[in-house]
């Protein structure tokens, strides 16, 4: 009786240890990347309020101001407008885009000097965001599924313990072969970051620093990003941030992007 | 408005401008639960014309001060002011100082309703070039002939978002009052009257209508918008006064007497649309006009009845953008555009209104470097492929410091004297202009 019950236990073991060792670094590094994308997800929607510094490479600063709002859509694509409020001559501007999780992002913009709604096309995926060291698919390519992922190790990084893992782009007209990414254990959040361009040298690193926790969504206060090449950097600083604010899709549409947020 | 009451306006407007810049404002007031946003500029233009004009009252140079204020006040009752209007002072002439109001309107609002009334700018263009389709608000052409300013148009306009697809809108316009327009007047340097005896009536009340209603004859607008597989498609109807009028002299006895306008009503229906695909950006407009009533008109050059016949316009095109070609940061943009008509043989004297560019081709090639002060090139052109008529434009444009936007443009124009354009002959200019923005 005892062999009978053991047997299908020892069969069971088996499954399970086999399917431990098949956790192979591409799915550890995909839970990882899971377990982060979550700290993210959930928000609803959501509005902040958004400053970023560009610092040349002798000091000089520039600013730009803008306000983002954002619609999260479950298993679909996310909407997002940005509306530009500094420098002056481009205050009204504004951006509407929404997120296709694997291909490309649909974007307009209105252009409040001629009051045209013009379509985009998106996939300038490497082009600097404003002119900074900021590109399009650093703010907007987000999405889990357009990368593979790897974990590659772990490592103490400024005395926390983080998950180091590396992702590649598959979808088209990356600027970046590969993207290092540093996620601490405890709480699965995006500490650092390196690119690596096209030609197999790394570009820019990014931090994040002042991690804030709404409710179980967590959001970064301030995001830097340091081009190694060029010794330019650019600052994001985050304010007036409100999650689940109550926006649906009717205020992600080509007639409320020619309105004030 | 006399001398007076320009100095003060401008007076007032280099106060707002001067407190702009103090620390107390910050493009955002809050006052209660309103809200006021504002924003606006003062800029100056200066063009210079290298080739001699046929017409000695015509300007060597043209200098015009421009500013706009753009305020709009918000309430929480999903209920906006907005007020946007422009100054124009050139510095020599008369002719071309005013205010356009551009807005004044208020605009009520719901999640799938949109009411706005009062003076409004609309746009229905997608394409770069001549915009056949993009016809609602009446121009300015005195200011400018290419590049012209519209003109505020008072309108009530009602939209309506389509079920759960969002993309999918109905728009109805109301045009309550009609604007005529403003062509270039004797001593412009666009005068297409120019070296002629003949010069055009200024006095609107002159002008004729061919409706009892005269101005106020109701005209009207529908759209309906969608989005077809990454296609953003419009199909619209209109009926109103056509923009451009019918010039017959004001007194047909005597051939010489002043051009006045006369405006017929017509029908326009049409589509325009615009999409996306890969780095490929595809947009086209067409036009289908046709009078409501036989449209005869005498030619003022050689005395013969004409009728105008039903007609399609059409601008189709291109742009095709290059990223990251230089140091992996600069963009270029190919911009192909095709301008027809059904009419493409018949002489502009035969024809209604501005139909200048019925056979050509628009080429340009858009350099953008994605540097902090937006620095960008433009070179493009209208070339005619029947027979050599050229019009190209070089423009440089940057940001300096934060608040101000500088740009140096050459026009050169090749035109044979049998062209379309004739009058634009002479107008080929070198521009510099700079803009502070607060």
């Amino acid at each position: 009786m005892k062999i009978k019950i053991a047997i299908p236990f020892f069969i069971l073991s088996c499954v399970a240890l086999s399917s431990l060792q098949a956790a192979t670094p591409e799915d550890e590094g995909r839970k990882i990347a899971e377990a982060a994308d979550a700290t993210q997800r959930g928000f609803k929607s959501e509005s902040v309020g958004l400053k970023m510094l560009m610092i040349s490479a002798a000091g000089d600063t520039v600013t730009r101001q803008m306000k983002t709002i954002t619609l999260e859509r479950p298993k679909q694509d996310d909407f997002s407008l940005t509306q530009f409020l500094e420098p002056a001559d481009v205050r009204g501007t504004g951006l509407l885009t929404y997120q296709n999780p694997k291909g490309d992002d649909q974007q307009w913009l209105y252009l409040p000097e001629l009051r045209r709604v013009k379509v985009i096309a998106s996939k300038n995926k490497s082009g600097a965001f404003m002119g900074s060291e900021f590109t399009y698919e650093d703010i907007t390519a987000n999405a889990l599924d357009k990368f593979s992922y790897k974990k590659i190790g772990e490592e103490s990084l400024n005395g926390v313990e983080c998950y180091v893992l590396e992702k590649y782009p598959i979808y088209k007209n990356s600027g970046y072969t590969k993207i290092k990414q540093w996620i601490t254990k405890k709480d699965h959040l995006l500490s650092r970051v390196e690119f690596t361009d096209r030609k197999n040298s790394i570009l820019k690193v990014q931090t994040f620093q002042t991690w804030k926790q709404y409710g179980n969504i967590w959001r970064v206060s301030q995001i830097e990003m340091n081009n190694l090449q060029t010794h330019k950097k650019s600052i994001l600083l985050f304010s007036d941030r409100k999650i689940d604010v109550g926006l649906n899709e009717s205020n992600f549409t080509q007639q409320s992007l020619q309105r004030l947020l | 408005m006399n001398t007076r009451h320009w100095r003060l306006l401008f007076l007032v407007l280099f106060v707002v401008l001067l407190a702009s810049v103090s620390g107390a404002f910050s493009q955002s007031l809050s006052m209660g639960s309103l809200s006021l946003d504002y924003r606006g500029n003062l800029g100056l233009e200066a063009w210079y014309f290298p080739l001699e004009s046929s017409d000695s009252e015509q300007p060597d140079w043209v200098g015009t001060l421009q500013s706009d204020l753009d305020v709009t006040l918000r309430s929480p009752w999903n209920l906006d002011f907005r007020a946007n209007p422009a100054f124009y002072w050139d510095l020599e002439s008369e002719d071309r100082r005013r205010v356009n109001l551009r807005e004044l309107y208020l605009d009520w609002y719901k999640p799938h309703f949109e009411l706005r009334s009062g003076w409004q700018t609309f746009s229905w263009k997608t394409v770069e070039s001549y915009s056949p389709a993009d016809f609602l608000n009446q121009t300015d052409q005195e200011i400018d002939l290419l590049d012209a300013p519209k003109l505020g148009e008072p309108a009530i306009r009602s939209r309506f978002l389509l079920g759960d697809a969002l993309q999918s809108m109905l728009e109805l316009y109301y045009l309550s009052y009609f604007t005529p327009a403003r062509l270039p007047q004797h001593g412009n340097r666009y005068d297409f009257l120019a070296g002629s005896p003949i010069t055009l009536e200024t006095e609107t009340s002159q002008f004729q209508y061919l409706s009892s209603k005269e101005r106020w004859r109701p005209q009207g607008a529908l759209r309906y918008k969608a989005m077809l597989g990454g296609l953003d498609f419009s199909v619209f109807y209109f009926n109103g006064y056509a923009r451009y009028p019918e010039l017959t002299p004001a007194n047909p006895s005597n051939p010489l007497s002043p051009l006045t306008h006369r405006y017929h009503p017509v029908h326009k229906a049409g589509t325009f649309f615009q999409g996306a695909f890969g780095n490929w950006l595809w947009k086209g407009e067409g036009v289908y006009t046709q009078y409501e009533e036989k449209y005869t008109m005498t030619n003022f050059s050689n005395g013969k009845l004409i009728t105008v016949d039903p007609y399609f316009s059409y601008t189709l095109g291109f742009e095709y953008t290059l990223y990251g070609i230089a140091f992996e940061a600069h963009d270029l943009g190919l911009l192909l555009e095709a301008l027809g008509d059904s009419h493409p043989d018949a002489s502009l004297s035969e024809l209604d209104g501005f139909r200048a560019f019925r056979s050509h081709i628009f080429a340009g090639l858009r350099y953008v470097f994605n540097n902090t002060s937006d620095r960008s090139i433009l070179l493009g052109g209208f070339a005619n492929y029947r027979k050599p008529e050229f019009i190209t434009q070089l423009k440089y444009e940057e940001r300096l410091l934060k608040h101000f936007k500088a740009n140096v443009e050459l026009q050169a124009v090749y035109l044979e004297s049998s062209s379309d354009l004739n009058a634009l002959r002479h107008s080929g200019r070198a521009t510099a202009g700079i803009v502070w923005y607060w």
